[in-house]
């Protein structure tokens, strides 16, 4: 599904944190991991950033169509279990997903406090990537 | 069905209409009765205007910064409460939810500005006027004002004036659009939550007959009005026989004028947003495009194109582009203009008639309509359709166009798109229009510039929001002094 507008992309990037800050929450939960309980604190700053820029940042002067971004390209991890797979393994993955994402939003948005939001994102999914010592993975 | 039965606010107090009578509110995207909303009655509208009429004596003497720090309490409330109040304009409006979202900013924004009171209200003065005397000026609050609100944006209009007569000392009563009056009446549970005096904001639902009470009543000073032409035309008759103040904006029929330099991409993207966005229902919205000399063919090509894309539906799903009209008689007065632009000639180049949505089949929907050929003596070239329908004008030239834009009763807004500043400068000199963007679709006004009109679409002289409201919302008193 097209996202064409700046409440869809604002909602997905809202789905895509509350996504990892569940699943970092139930890491932490069971393993103690200081790394994903710092991670799920983190995830709760970012939703409450996005929540933030959805109501500060639309503009009625400009809602204007936006094209070639597709929800698909950045799916949620879903019900993908931990078991199978390191638990970095699968954090590497959606901080990759959301960091293509975070840089694809960016360019697109015409607000450009909208814009700098969303690199600032990226940025951060970058240096997580870093953390979990896995960009290569997620790129 | 059994729905809430909407309450009004007086006094400090949610009150029970005594009124047997309502009115349904609707839903415009499923059809369904949401809220039933009382039809208040004199006698109530008179005891809403005695409690803002004794709250105004204590408020007036309240500190502007204690006024103030109202507005702060008010905002915090309105920002937590964001996404209610945006979903709220959407089930009674049916614009999409990023409009509401918008909407709601707006409002906000507005108190904020209104907040900024203790440096807004200040006079001005002057010693040695004479010899051993001076003068100055005092901004005094002067009373009771009400406004009368609109269904297009049931949310906002309001907060143009309201934050900002209050924030001078005033007290309000808000009468809201009985079509939609949901999002006032969760804004009026903040500003009771806010703290606000007992008396110093009033909600009176209703009809016309709260209207002319309201007006009729000595207790109100002034009325802020948005509405069609017609009625805010014979509202400011009535407040001039009554020796109130009023501030009436009106109908439109805004022109966005596209030059052969203009960057098309961007702009049809603004035209789209401009004639679609609120489904057409903006007292901004873009209802003719005045193609200028070669530009025409391509630029009606691209402008079909893109709104053939725009996804109509439920204005809740993040996904759709436009919402449905915003009742049943809004689609057919829409349906009414598009077969008599067919009538008159003009072709038809997207038909909106017809659309379905999935899902939604109660729905008031209809999609993005536009039309070639359109002259300006057609109903569908001079009348203010406030629906998804888009006229297209051929002008020979800048001074054409220009012609076009100013032979219109109203003036309202209109926008120019070109990429020649010397175009754009004529535009803003000579365009009598109040409201004027240069490559901008809907040149919205901010919170701390006047929402302007001129000729049919604004009567009266100062505007709502920033310095326009406070000196709407206040009396200058002139001291001259001498001390022996």
């Amino acid at each position: 599904m097209s996202l064409v507008t700046f409440g869809a992309i604002l909602s997905h990037a809202l789905e895509l944190e509350r996504d990892a800050a569940r699943f970092y929450e139930s890491i932490a939960g069971t393993s103690q991991d200081s790394l994903a309980a710092a991670l799920a604190a983190a995830s709760a700053r970012r939703i409450e950033r996005l929540e933030r820029l959805r109501r500060e940042g639309v503009s009625e002067m400009i809602l204007e169509a936006i094209h070639g971004f597709e929800e698909d390209d950045y799916p949620l991890m879903g019900e993908a279990g931990t078991g199978e797979r390191p638990w970095k393994a699968l954090a590497a993955e959606s901080e990759g997903t959301r960091r293509r994402f975070y840089a694809a939003a960016a360019a697109k948005m015409p607000i450009r406090e909208v814009s700098r939001q969303f690199e600032r994102l990226a940025k951060e999914n970058a240096q997580t990537l870093g953390q979990l010592g896995a960009a290569s993975v997620a790129t | 069905m059994s729905c809430v039965r909407l309450k009004n606010y007086f006094d400090g107090t949610w009150t029970e209409s005594a009124s047997p009578d309502t009115l349904p509110v609707t839903n415009p995207a499923t059809g369904e009765v949401i809220a039933q909303v009382p039809l208040s009655t004199t006698e109530e509208v008179g005891r809403a205007v005695e409690a803002a009429r004794l709250a105004f004596e204590d408020w007036r003497q309240t500190p502007p910064y204690a006024r103030a720090r109202c507005m702060f309490r008010l905002k915090n409330l309105m920002e937590a409460r964001f996404e209610d109040l945006a979903r709220t304009v959407v089930e009674e409006h049916g614009k999409i939810i990023d409009e509401a979202r918008g909407e709601v900013r707006r409002g906000i924004e507005n108190v904020e500005v209104a907040a900024g009171v203790p440096s807004l209200m200040m006079g001005y003065n002057m010693e040695d006027v004479s010899q051993g005397i001076d003068e100055e000026c005092v901004y005094q609050p002067a009373g009771v004002f009400c406004c009368v609100a609109p269904f297009n944006f049931p949310f906002m209009v309001p907060l143009w004036f309201m934050p900002y007569a209050v924030a001078c000392g005033n007290t309000y009563i808000v009468k809201p659009s009985e079509q939609c009056p949901m999002s006032q009446n969760m804004l009026f549970e903040l500003l009771d939550e806010a703290d606000f005096p007992p008396g110093v904001v009033n909600l009176i639902n209703g009809d016309k007959v709260a209207v002319n009470a309201l007006l009729e009543h000595p207790g109100v000073v002034g009325l802020s009005f948005v509405g069609s032409t017609p009625v805010g035309k014979a509202l400011y008759a009535k407040a001039a026989a009554q020796g109130k103040r009023a501030q009436c904006q009106s109908g439109a029929k805004n022109c966005l004028v596209v030059m052969p330099d203009a960057e098309l991409e961007p702009t049809v993207a603004a035209i789209m947003t401009s004639a679609f966005g609120t489904a057409g229902q903006r007292c901004l919205a873009g209802a003719l495009v005045v193609a200028v000399g070669a530009v025409h063919d391509a630029l009606t090509e691209r402008i079909v194109q893109a709104a053939a894309r725009i996804r109509v539906g439920n204005g809740l799903d993040e996904r759709v582009q436009m919402g449905p009209l915003s009742s049943r008689r809004a689609m057919e007065r829409v349906l009414g203009y598009i077969e008599k632009g067919e009538a008159e000639g003009a072709k038809l180049l997207l038909d909106g008639r017809g659309v379905k949505v999935e899902g939604y089949p109660r729905g008031f929907f209809v999609g993005p309509t536009i039309f070639s050929g359109v002259m300006p003596e057609m109903a569908i070239g001079r009348e203010e359709i406030f629906g998804p329908v888009l006229g297209i004008i051929q002008a020979q030239d800048f001074d054409e166009a220009l012609e076009i834009v100013n032979a219109s009763p109203y003036g309202n807004a209109g926008s120019l798109f070109t990429s020649r500043g010397k175009y754009a400068r004529e535009f803003r000199y000579w365009a009598r229009l109040g409201n004027i963007g240069i490559n901008i679709g809907i040149a919205a006004p901010i919170a701390s510039f006047p929402f302007s009109g001129m000729k049919e679409s604004f009567f009266g002289d100062l505007h709502g929001q920033g310095r326009d409201a406070i000196e709407f919302f206040t009396d200058r008193k002139v001291v001259i002094s001498r001390w022996f």
